[in-house]
């Protein structure tokens, strides 16, 4: 592939021209990083709409008519048009927004689509930690995605995820958490990687968490507005993932998944990977354990990753304190005591306070749950974070 | 000449009387039946000529119209047949026009013999007349409204010998009545203290309840022990519940009234139609009316049809459910307490101590969608169960016997009756207000809840409705303190299922 011919501003035109070539079907983060490192988008665009791709833009001759026919429809003006509306702007490597600085890296592509405010001037000087996991996630999963999600918020880091269900969600969740308590800008912004258009939120219920992490963080994807979220995609857009982060920590992933993919890559790159040790009876826990055994260092707490990225400053390697807590009166700290973090059914509470009547446990399980010292779910009680 | 006889025809639940009239004249002979006869109705001619026929009477050489009136609606069944028969042989004058005094409900065999029909009950409570004529084994369920003598006759030759005088009725015969006896006990149930509770409490005031829980937690084994902690049904109850079980052609004890509270636990295959009601041929009662004044308990109820359940969101608010078709419609009394078992995970074994969910996040989600969130909120009672420790199981004594609950059961709904209310569940916002007082550490409660998002309008009131219930069994005065509010919002806890659980978090 050749070299760029140098690092240069893009024009308006030659990004619309960029963006209606990513918009074509099939024409691949490869080829548009050829066009990219040729420096002539305008050109590529107009020997696309000729029937005759130049250079490395060689496809299939029924590839060419495709993309002749869908080009001549897209107007470049009326597409970034589009973008703007959807709040969605557009970075092409050799911006000074770009997060890459290989031209031709595969697992980062040329051209991004960006959603939120947040520059990435404002990411670099950041570690970036990718937490990521499965969708099937434990409530021990859960938990420790979103305390270190947190944590590392509170101290500046970026935490990158995929904004899928499970682990991702747990984690965007615990840094959107810190930005709005925090609401300063010492907070790391939330970063999210995703494989739709970024007008397509997937699954739905994520809508929320999608504008939340927008508005204190960004959303990036390499498909354009409308794209569907296609099964390929997901362990697609975990390369970038990788690419992006100082560090990728898988907090739970089943034998096999996307979060091991993402591994894999983060390793070949030589980005350090670390994964949460979990029980071995656990389903959920298998691929992390496994990337233990296979020599990935472990994570035991906050502490190592603190350790990890070197963050141990003025703050130290404590937990971050949230909240004051509250004093707990007499049966309040019983019924904690009886409470583990794995789930207890109201029935198992009473039965194990012979003491206490119902009235006494459910009175301090209100009290409890609306100060979230305990948490229930599903109808079971369990104990919120430490 | 002409003859008008009187029987009725059944439309849902609700029977409707039916003049049969019977006109003979010259002409060419012949035999029709007017007035909106269905299929069935209208295969009454033949068995009526033949029953007269071989019941030793003559077929008139005479043109016979048959007229259903009013006959704007539908006649479903074979019971007019009998009333056609007494007409055509009063119309054609080998029976005295006494016997139109009369009423008359059954169907007739080839050989003239008086065949019971479904919804008898019903029936006797749509006619108008002294004396009611049905078949030997329809006499027990004629007789349970005590509206009428009823007569019964095995043939339609022994109709008219006894309507001549020639012959006496068979007497009716009604079982007296028993106390219902169960095959399963409260006792039964070892440990598991708070669904034990929960099911008193839920019986105590009448309210719905879900028990969520893996499999073998005793979920089905709590439910089906409801019926046993239940007050009889009350006179008022019992024939408005035994009208729907003859509509449905349900077998009615021997002693007329049912009086055991209707228990219905219908497989989760079951129907939209069998669930609600309908059908296109006779608008048949469906499981939730035959649950009326009693307890539909959907076991593994997420594994019904999501149009089924959330056909229950009607019923459920208005205690009746009408059912429209091209041809008719017809309300059905449909006020029953809701039970509901179901898994948090197709495997069962989602947020359980063990932790071993094997289930897809698609499935998850597709369990998830099962149940509504309106109908969630409809359960006053929402309960998480686990399996019962072997210890417990093996070792403890047997629980409170379902003797000793009923009688707690029956002082709590004796004041819900004071109240002007059936159970407590039936009070409305307004009435609520008026015999509840929240006091200030309660309210303070709630107030937090609601400011959380733990809680909605509706569930407010849901949770001072099953604080009433608490303050009721232990025979306080209406004031809901922290205790009781605390308890009623601990026996409703969230279960929301599936992947969606950890934004509670």
């Amino acid at each position: 592939m050749s070299q760029p011919t140098e690092a240069r501003g893009w024009t308006a035109e030659e990004r619309d021209a960029l963006a209606v070539l990513a918009a074509l079907p099939s024409f691949g983060p490869r080829r548009l990083w050829s066009v990219v490192c040729a420096g002539e988008p305008l050109a590529a665009l107009a020997s696309v709409v000729a029937g005759r791709p130049s250079g490395d833009l060689v496809g299939s001759p029924d590839q060419h008519l495709v993309w002749q026919r869908e080009a001549q429809h897209i107007e470049p003006s009326e597409l970034s048009e589009l973008n703007r509306r959807a709040g969605v702007r557009i970075t092409v490597f050799g911006d000074a927004d770009h997060p890459g600085t290989e031209p031709g890296d595969p697992h980062l592509p040329a051209l991004l689509f960006w959603r939120g405010e947040t520059v990435w001037s404002r990411l670099v000087n950041r570690p970036l930690v990718g937490l990521i996991g499965t969708r099937r996630a434990t409530r021990y999963g859960f938990d420790l995605a979103r305390e270190f999600a947190e944590q590392l918020t509170a101290r500046g880091c970026g935490v990158v995820s995929g904004l899928a269900s499970g682990i991702d969600a747990a984690a965007h969740r615990g840094a959107v958490d810190v930005c709005e308590s925090r609401s300063s800008s010492d907070c790391g912004p939330p970063i999210a990687i995703v494989g739709s258009g970024l007008d397509r939120p997937y699954p739905r219920s994520n809508a929320r968490l999608w504008d939340e992490v927008a508005e204190h963080g960004v959303i990036l994807s390499e498909y354009p507005l409308g794209t569907a979220p296609i099964a390929w995609h997901f362990p697609a857009r975990n390369r970038i993932l990788a690419a992006l982060c100082d560090l990728v920590v898988v907090v739970e992933s089943h034998e096999r998944g996307g979060a091991l993919i993402t591994a894999g890559i983060a390793a070949e790159r030589g980005v350090p990977v670390m994964a949460v040790p979990g029980a071995i009876h656990n389903s959920a826990s298998i691929g992390s354990n496994r990337l233990i055994a296979d020599g990935c260092a472990p994570c035991l707490g906050i502490e190592d990753l603190v350790v990890a990225l070197s963050l141990h400053g003025e703050q130290g390697i404590a937990r971050l304190p949230f909240g004051e807590a509250a004093p707990l009166d007499g049966h309040e700290q019983s019924v904690l005591d009886v409470l583990g973090y794995s789930p207890a059914t109201l029935s198992d509470l009473v039965g194990a306070l012979p003491a206490l009547t119902l009235s006494d446990v459910s009175v301090a399980l209100a009290t409890l749950t609306q100060r979230r010292v305990v948490l229930c779910v599903d109808g079971a009680y369990q104990r919120g974070r430490p | 000449m002409l003859a008008v006889v009187r029987s009725a025809t059944l439309l849902g639940v609700q029977g409707s009387p039916v003049s049969v009239e019977v006109h003979s004249s010259t002409g060419v002979p012949g035999f029709t039946i007017v007035g909106l006869p269905d299929t069935s109705c209208r295969e009454a001619r033949d068995r009526v000529r033949a029953a007269l026929m071989s019941s030793g009477h003559r077929w008139p050489d005479l043109r016979v119209t048959v007229n259903l009136a009013p006959s704007g609606i539908r006649k479903i069944g074979a019971g007019l047949d009998l009333a056609m028969a007494i007409g055509v042989l009063v119309a054609s004058e080998q029976l005295s026009p006494a016997a139109t005094e009369l009423a008359f409900v059954g169907e007739l065999g080839l050989d003239g013999s008086v065949r019971p029909v479904v919804g008898m009950v019903p029936l006797a409570g749509a006619l108008e007349a002294e004396e009611l004529v049905v078949a030997p084994a329809n006499a027990a369920e004629a007789d349970v409204l005590g509206r009428h003598r009823v007569r019964s006759a095995r043939s339609l030759a022994d109709v008219v010998a006894c309507i001549n005088g020639t012959q006496v009725w068979d007497t009716v015969v009604r079982a007296p009545e028993r106390a219902p006896t169960f095959h399963v006990d409260m006792a039964d149930i070892r440990g598991n203290e708070v669904g034990r509770f929960a099911l008193e409490v839920a019986a105590a005031g009448g309210h719905h309840m879900l028990l969520v829980g893996p499999p073998g937690a005793g979920k089905t084994m709590l439910a089906e022990r409801l019926p046993t902690i239940l007050e009889p049904l009350d006179d008022a109850a019992a024939v408005e519940v035994t009208t729907i079980h003859s509509a449905a052609g349900m077998p009615l004890p021997a002693s007329g009234l049912v009086r055991v509270v209707p228990f219905r636990a219908p497989h989760h295959t079951i129907s939209q139609v069998a669930l609600v009601g309908g059908g296109s041929h006779a608008l048949r009662p469906g499981e939730v009316s035959l649950a009326h004044r009693g307890v539909l308990f959907l076991d593994e109820m997420g594994e019904f049809g999501a149009v089924s359940l959330d056909s229950l969101r009607q019923p459920l608010e208005a205690g009746s459910v009408r059912i429209s078709r091209a041809h008719a419609s017809a309300v059905m009394p449909a006020s029953f307490q809701l039970i509901g078992s179901m898994n948090p995970c197709p495997c069962g074994f989602s947020g359980t101590r063990t932790g071993s969910c094997r289930c897809s996040s698609a499935s998850l989600g597709r369990y998830a969608r099962r149940l509504s969130g309106p109908l969630l909120d409809r359960f006053d009672l929402r309960l998480r169960v686990e399996a019962t420790p072997s210890d417990q199981l093996l070792g403890k004594e047997p629980g409170e016997s379902s003797g000793a609950v009923a009688s707690r059961v029956v002082a709590a709904r004796e004041r819900a009756r004071q109240r002007g209310v059936p159970s407590n569940r039936h009070l409305t916002s307004a009435q609520l207000e008026q015999v509840t007082r929240v006091d200030t550490a309660a309210e303070r409660l709630l107030s937090d809840a609601i400011s959380n998002g733990q809680l909605s309008g509706r569930g407010l009131r849901r949770i001072r409705t099953v604080a009433l219930t608490l303050d009721d069994l232990r025979g306080g005065d209406g004031t809901l303190d922290l205790g009781v509010v605390a308890q009623a919002m601990a026996l409703r806890s969230e279960v929301g299922f599936g992947d969606t659980a950890w934004s509670a978090a």
